[in-house]
Parts: C-alpha cells; structure tokens; sequence
C-alpha cells in the first residue's frame, strides 16, 4: 500500500466516554478505518483539554478526568480520506474533524 | 438490618460526593483540587455535628450513627483522592500547591470538625 506525497492528514477529535453502539467511539473509528483499507491510523490519549462545552477534563483532578480527550489521526491519499467522511458524520455525534493537507515523507510498512 | 443502614448511607454519600464533589470542581477550576477538599472539609463539619448531636444529646440511635456517621460521611469524605491528588499536583512540580492541599485539608479539616462540633452542642 502507498500514500501519494500530496496526502491529506484527518483528526478527529473526541471524547474518551464517547460510544458508538456500544462500543467506544475511538475504537469503532480505528475498526473501521482499518476495515475500510485505509494506510493507518493513531489514537492518542491527551491528560489535559476542554471542548465545545468549556468542561475542563484533567488527569490532574480524579472527578475531571472521566472524558480525557482522544485524537485520531488518520493519513491517507485525498480520495480515501473523502470516503471515509460520510461514516464520521453519522459516528461523531460530539466533536471536532479537521482536515489538513499532509506531505507524505516516508510510508514503509516493513 | 445495620448492614441496609450501612449500604444506603453509602450509596447516598457516594452520590452526594459526585454530585457536589464535581460542581465545586467545575465551578473553581481545574488547576486545584477544590472539589475533594471542599467535600472533605464538609463532611468533616458534618461527622462533627453528628458526633456532637450522638454523644451529648443522644439524639441520634445506633442505626442512625451508622448510616449518618460511619455510612453517608464515611462514603462521602474521600483520603484516597486526596492523597492521588495531592500526588498529582507534586507530580507535575506544583509543591506550594500540593503543600497547600494537605494544610488545608487537615488544618481547615480541625477546625471545621470544630465547628460543627459547636453548633451541635447549641441545639
């Protein structure tokens, strides 16, 4: 599998407590973005962060830290990344999906 | 039946604690751990009323201590959060902070037992 140099990086950003049929929201994400053929994709854990809310979530203070944030990234060519969109909008009930143009240095599976 | 005293006054100090525990926390802020201190100071206001109001007005029966005393204050005051938080704050170099959190908590914690000490004896 390769990834054009001209690729497009997508972050999803949302909440740890966040579900998708039962299932946590981030790793249905991942599921499907591996299902769906795409190059990779990464969940990070953050310990510190608020939303659209304004509801401070910190590892810091234990009653806070219920809905830690959660970044996926997701680097894959222009087009995959536009087929991936519609399963997003009907997953990220609460959140934030940006796009952003992403130069591919290097992809080497092995 | 101290055994449904016990269960009730800990499910109902476990709630109250979240409930109020958080409202404070997201009502000072993130960078302090408000919500456990004010929750713990209160309930150390609290066992000291009812200490008070059992021993010297023997107003309150066996059953009752255990599920005000031992059930809802022991459930509702938190030292594992306190000591994990208090943790926290040393772990991210905030010493003044955390040496505040502990002053506080045992400090403030005396004094309010006191107080509500006090005002069980004026009822």
């Amino acid at each position: 599998m390769q990834i054009p140099r001209d690729g497009k990086l997508l972050r999803i950003f949302i909440g740890e407590a966040d579900k998708w049929k039962a299932e946590p929201l981030h790793e249905a994400i991942v599921h499907l973005a591996r299902k769906e053929g795409m190059a990779g994709a990464t969940a990070v854990k953050g310990f510190l962060g608020f939303g659209a809310k304004s509801h401070m979530h910190t590892t810091k203070i234990l009653r806070l830290s219920e809905d830690l944030p959660i970044i996926i990234e997701i680097v894959d060519s222009d087009e995959k990344i536009s087929a991936f969109l519609p399963h997003l909008d009907a997953m990220v009930k609460e959140g934030l999906i940006t796009l952003e143009k992403a130069n591919v240095i290097m992809y080497r599976p092995d | 039946m101290k055994w449904v005293h016990l269960a009730i006054g800990g499910m109902a100090g476990t709630f109250a604690r979240y409930a109020f525990g958080g409202f404070v926390q997201r009502l000072f802020g993130a960078s302090f751990p408000y919500g456990t201190l004010i929750v713990n100071l209160t309930g150390c206001f609290a066992v000291g009323f009812f200490s008070v109001i059992s021993e010297e007005k023997f107003l309150l029966g066996p059953n009752d201590r255990i599920f005000l005393m031992i059930g809802f204050c022991g459930a509702y005051t938190t030292f594992s959060t306190f000591i994990l938080e208090t943790s926290n704050l040393l772990k991210s170099g905030e010493n003044l902070s955390a040496l505040c959190n502990v002053m506080a908590s045992v400090l403030l914690g005396f004094v309010v037992l006191k107080v509500g000490i006090l005002i069980g004896k004026l009822i």
